[in-house]
């Protein structure tokens, strides 16, 4: 491996271009015609147009993709999140041509992809299951006995969704024809298959996921887990490692389930099991995501780990690392990673504009993995989660103070986002006890938009009333304090 | 001493500055600059140190203070004699994309009558006039346009 495409735009193409330069590689960008300016696109040796158009015809299409490559002369590809990190037909297709596939097999990617029959698989391999629908159960007759069965409320899932998206909770048997049809039709519209699936709805859950990681060699580690129950709109926005929520025991039953998830799909390379844990302090298996996690650098800081380095040298075929499997790896300290995304923090609908300011925290035990700079244009078109910041410390409450003062340097101006959202839930007396659930932000009082201080006002008059700065846009620059002492004075 | 008044959420002020003392709806507020590169980057109040970074865009100002970000618009401006009467402007309420404009540029136009269609968040929005008048258009169909620009003026 000698050059490598990062398949991604964003935060997580950065991130891995990091990792990649620093074991000498070089890397390739990828960009659609108008993200050619992205910060990614330049953030590598190399870049290459994927043409015009939407994701659809750029970032998610296998054949320009695999022509970049060839022009560009790479020989691996790392596909990141999203995207097509989870389409085997495209693992398939990068091995046909003659590249690396830095992510699991196809086989395995395609084994958890379809959410009914990975259930079955995980059953059979005596991983505890969300009780559900069972497989055959299709029509509506028979969908509405299985949740009448299973005791409302219930969630109505995409078995070929996943990562949250297109479920529907149903609070009733009246209600279950008209969201059936609405389910069918979005998981149509949305993953090209209409095969839905029910789950048991449980209250005062946590949502806790197991890293793990194999190599060629069929090894199967658990890497510890993250507790990522702060999310709104079934997304998170907020994890954590450890989880304040298992004791060793619980922990040891839950890594050791997570590791027979894996080895039933002959896992290789970083995946996730994803838990939910009911007031019972039962687990069960949710789905697996066959790539890298957004939240992976929770895991990276307790542990001091690169998982990016070790899915480049696994996908290599060499071994992980050795205390990965000798059972010397011990988490330390503690990581929270909070989640920047271009949306309203009340309604959380998307935002976009550019970014007139982007200052980011600094200091000791901060890290933050971002897509974006001053200037850049957010647009509505991608996923609008702009960057991650990530803490750590000594221990949970050392954590949560970090994380406090971190995003009260972050300066992100000309864009609204979900910044409010993220002090309200690190300063949260739920999120500081640790004993929450994932009914977290919905608990919260909403934000109060509040006043501005005098000071902001003051700011304000002065910018409003200054001559536009030398940029020609947005920044009021101050006229030469030289020779106005008084900065921006309007007469 | 220049006056303007912000709007910033639900929250209205008459603020006008004069060297380093501001006029918030007519209360006395001393203050110090603190500058970085010759911007303004805090302001001191009573002995209390405020970080500020601030940016302008349009007519909206982005202030980021002691960390909190708050977004003010300018609603009326009460301007010393001399300058220039503005007329009324019409700024676009969200990011988008001029779908149609209804009308030509230098058109007499009546209060109410709608100038121009903006296509945001896969919606369509009719921007009317605030008055009667000749209408000047500052954008042309297909325009992408984010929210805070100014689309017409109304003379």
């Amino acid at each position: 491996m000698r050059r490598l495409l990062v398949a991604n735009r964003g935060e997580i193409a950065v991130r891995i271009s990091r990792t990649a330069r620093e074991m000498g590689l070089e890397t390739v960008a990828v960009y659609a015609g108008d993200d050619a300016n992205a910060l990614h696109a330049r953030a590598m040796n190399r870049s290459a147009s994927l043409g015009p158009g939407a994701a659809a015809e750029t970032y998610l299409s296998i054949p320009r993709i695999l022509e970049a490559a060839r022009a560009t002369g790479s020989d691996a590809i790392h596909p990141g999140y999203g995207f097509l990190s989870e389409s085997a037909a495209f693992a398939r297709a990068v091995g046909s041509a003659g590249l690396v596939w830095v992510g699991p097999p196809p086989e395995a990617i395609e084994a958890m992809g379809g959410k009914l029959a990975a259930r079955a698989r995980m059953e059979a391999a005596g991983v505890p299951v969300m009780p559900g629908s069972r497989p055959g159960a299709s029509s509506d007759a028979d969908l509405v006995s299985e949740a009448t069965r299973l005791g409302f409320p219930v969630l109505i899932k995409a078995s070929a969704g996943g990562g949250g998206k297109g479920m529907s909770r149903v609070d009733s048997a009246a209600d279950m024809p008209a969201a059936l049809a609405e389910g069918r039709r979005l998981a149509s519209a949305s993953f090209g298959d209409d095969t839905i699936y029910l789950e048991r709805l449980l209250a005062d859950c946590r949502h806790v996921e197991f890293q793990v990681f194999g190599d060629s060699t069929g090894r199967i580690v658990h890497l510890f887990e993250r507790e990522c129950s702060v999310q709104r709109r079934h997304q998170k926005i907020v994890e954590e490692a450890p989880s304040a929520a298992l004791d060793p025991g619980l922990r040891r039953a839950m890594g050791e389930a997570a590791v027979r998830a894996a080895s039933a799909v002959r896992y290789v390379g970083a995946g996730t099991i994803e838990f939910l844990l009911d007031a019972d302090r039962q687990f069960h298996f949710l789905e697996m995501n066959t790539r890298l996690q957004v939240e992976h650098a929770v895991t990276e800081e307790t542990l001091g780990c690169d998982l990016v380095r070790a899915q480049l040298e696994v996908a290599q075929g060499l071994p992980m690392p050795a205390s990965w499997s000798d059972g010397t790896l011990v988490p330390r300290g503690h990581s929270i990673e909070m989640r920047l995304y271009a949306e309203d923090p009340i309604e959380f609908l998307p935002r976009s504009g550019r970014l007139l300011e982007y200052r980011e925290p600094s200091g000791p035990g901060i890290r933050v993995d971002s897509g974006v700079e001053r200037g850049s244009v957010v647009g509505l078109e991608y996923d609008p989660m702009l960057a991650k910041l990530i803490v750590w410390g000594p221990d949970r409450p050392a954590a949560i103070g970090r994380a406090r003062r971190a995003l009260a340097e972050w300066v992100v101006l000309g864009v609204e986002t979900n910044m409010p959202l993220l002090r309200a839930v690190i300063d949260s007396e739920a999120f500081g006890s640790g004993r929450y659930s994932t009914d977290l932000v919905s608990r919260l009082p909403r934000p109060a938009a509040g006043e501005p201080p005098d000071a902001a006002w003051i700011a304000a008059a002065l910018a409003d009333s200054a001559p536009l700065g030398a940029r020609g846009d947005a920044a009021p620059a101050a006229a030469d304090p030289w020779t106005s002492a008084s900065g921006w004075r309007l007469g | 001493m220049s006056g303007a008044r912000l709007r910033s959420g639900d929250a209205a002020r008459e603020i006008g500055v004069e060297g380093d003392a501001a006029l918030i709806d007519g209360r006395r507020v001393e203050f110090e600059r603190r500058l970085a590169e010759g911007r303004v980057e805090g302001i001191a109040i009573r002995g209390r140190e405020h970080r500020i970074v601030a940016a302008r865009d349009g007519r909206r100002v982005f202030v980021w203070c002691d960390g909190t970000a708050w977004t003010f618009e300018r609603v009326a401006a009460t301007r010393t004699a001399g300058m220039r009467d503005h007329g009324q402007d019409l700024i676009s309420p969200m990011p988008g994309r001029v779908r149609r404009t209804m009308v030509a540029d230098g058109e007499s136009v009546a209060r109410g009558q709608v100038l121009l269609v903006l296509e945001a968040m896969k919606m369509e929005h009719s921007i009317r006039s605030p008055a009667d008048g000749t209408v000047r258009l500052r954008v042309r169909e297909g325009d992408r346009v984010e929210a805070g620009v100014e689309l017409a003026q109304i003379e």
